[in-house]
């Protein structure tokens, strides 16, 4: 496929890029975003689509069912358009493959777009914007806003024309070529990294239990301090982790903080 | 809180609905943001901003992946810092509000998204006639609906809920407040104990001690710890590269090398 692209197929992907965002607007257990994503396809329908008949079934192919990280969503929306407009080129190709390439790249695309972006920039853009918020700082949110969604949109928009260029090639030899696993790899060790560090920053986790030994005093708190400061946040952190892990529900590990904090209080512990 | 203010933070409710759902993902309905225009409806922007920081921590991995969220972040943080600071309290009860109301919101959330299931059978139908027209309609409709609902209930609660709420609050003796305190400061806990579980790599999971170790011992700041993280998480890769490339230049069978570069990922 060429790499240039004609004036109304500019239009087009910037017309993908727009409607994507209203992608989970009729969000349902039944088809989850199938009906956003229908919608985001209606120029690239009327584009390639000529007859009423074609304009149909290319209705029914785009409203079955569909999930994916939504900030990506752009790179199926351009790679469906470019295979309507494929199908449209050459009617010997059976049509039934746009749904099924559309399918079998969702759990891929999201596996990586979940850990980019709700693993890796929104956890750095929060932990920027928390610690300002934190001082009473209007800028806490605005750049937390701001370092989320300047990468978020940049690759939104490129997604719709990687996705329109280069299609389901271009996923298939990431993944010969190693490329995905890499940026997956990649986003896990920032997203770790930046987590382990807002542990140690944002979990407040401190006893206050005194006890006398003979002419000391003894300070539970000092002792942790001495083996590592914020120990009892880090370990706090992995015992939650563990729990989750084994399948406890998140609104039990919630409740027991809850219950922890309180009852630890009432005994003089915390 | 006056009627005009009620009226307000049920919009900014609303709107933060609406924005997540058919605003792609831009993250104006986290609590960051929503808790300084409540903070700000009711008078006081810095209040909103500290009670904004601490309710994005206790919700920070409160992220929505594939629909399944325990708790809707939304509703809890606009009408817990609506609460709170309507009653001239702490950080402490703005948690303790925000939990259990994102907990029964998210429930409200789940009605709503089977609701909406069971009338999928109709876009079938606009798809059969190929009625775009309707599709659009359908599909922003469910979504102005759901937002609508999603104003009515934050309106109702701050009307009819506060003098109750109040009375409650008024109830809680001082050291409960203290625990809650104490609890509401571990919390942030669970939320990096999702993101935790959402990255999880055995292979990689020293890199969690390694942030760690950075921010205790270094005090770094958190973007020169990401920068770090990326430096080495690039030259990870760019290792990886060489090393699956060097069996494949060895002129070996294209069976066998492909099995090695397998095993060398």
């Amino acid at each position: 496929m060429s790499n240039v692209m004609k004036s109304d197929e500019k239009k087009l992907i910037s017309q993908l890029f727009w409607r994507s965002f209203a992608l989970e607007g009729s969000f349902n257990y039944e088809k989850m975003q199938a009906l956003g994503f229908a919608w985001a396809m209606f120029p690239a329908i009327k584009l390639y689509c000529k007859t009423p008949q074609e304009q149909v079934e290319a209705l029914k192919r785009h409203t079955a069912f569909f999930n994916i990280t939504p900030n990506i969503c752009t790179f199926s929306l351009g790679m469906a358009a470019s295979m309507e407009k494929e199908y449209a080129e050459k009617k010997d190709m059976d049509p039934s493959t746009i749904n099924a390439v559309k399918v079998s790249l969702m759990g891929p695309l999201s596996g990586i777009g979940d850990s980019f972006f709700w693993g890796t920039f929104r956890v750095i853009a929060a932990g920027v914007g928390i610690s300002l918020a934190q001082q009473g700082s209007i800028l806490g949110p605005i750049l937390f806003l701001l370092l989320f969604n300047v990468p978020h949109l940049i690759i939104r928009y490129y997604c719709t024309i990687w996705g329109y260029q280069l299609g389901s090639k271009f996923i298939q030899t990431s993944y010969e070529n190693g490329l995905i696993q890499h940026m997956t790899k990649l986003a896990t060790v920032i997203g770790l990294t930046t987590v382990g560090a807002m542990i140690a920053t944002m979990v407040t986790f401190n006893v206050g239990f005194t006890a006398q030994i003979g002419e000391t005093t003894l300070v539970l708190q000092e002792v942790f301090d001495q083996i590592m400061p914020k120990i009892l946040p880090l370990l706090l952190t992995l015992g939650a982790f563990g729990a989750i892990r084994k399948g406890v529900k998140v609104n039990t590990v919630i409740l027991a903080i809850f219950a922890f904090g309180l009852i630890g209080t009432l005994i003089g512990l915390l | 809180m006056t009627l005009v203010q009620a009226l307000l933070i049920a919009l900014v409710a609303a709107a933060g609905q609406a924005a997540g759902d058919i605003g792609g993902n831009v993250m104006v309905n986290r609590p960051i943001v929503l808790a300084p225009l409540v903070g700000a409806i009711l008078g006081d922007l810095q209040q909103g901003l500290i009670m904004g920081a601490a309710l994005e921590l206790i919700f920070l991995g409160v992220v929505s992946i594939g629909g399944a969220t325990p708790s809707d972040s939304n509703m809890g943080s606009v009408l817990g810092t609506a609460f709170a600071m309507s009653m001239h309290q702490g950080v402490e009860i703005a948690l303790a509000l925000a939990v259990p109301i994102g907990i029964l919101q998210q429930m409200v959330k789940y009605l709503v998204y089977f609701f909406r299931a069971t009338t999928m059978h109709k876009v079938e139908e606009f798809a059969e006639a190929g009625d775009f027209g309707k599709i659009t309609r359908f599909h922003f409709g469910h979504c102005a609906l759901y937002a609508a609902l999603y104003g009515l209930i934050a309106f109702v609660s701050l009307q009819f809920g506060a003098g109750a709420m109040q009375a409650l609050v008024k109830k809680i003796p001082a050291i409960i407040i203290t625990g809650l305190g104490a609890a509401s400061q571990m919390l942030p806990a669970v939320g990096f104990a999702l993101l935790m579980n959402m990255l999880w790599d055995n292979r990689l999971c020293v890199f969690l001690f390694f942030g760690f170790i950075l921010s205790v011992y270094l005090n770094l700041p958190i973007i020169a710890i990401a920068g770090i993280a990326a430096t080495i998480g690039i030259v990870m890769i760019v290792q990886d590269i060489s090393a699956s490339r060097t069996p494949r230049m060895a002129a070996q069978p294209d069976a066998q090398s492909e099995e090695e570069a397998f095993f060398n990922e």
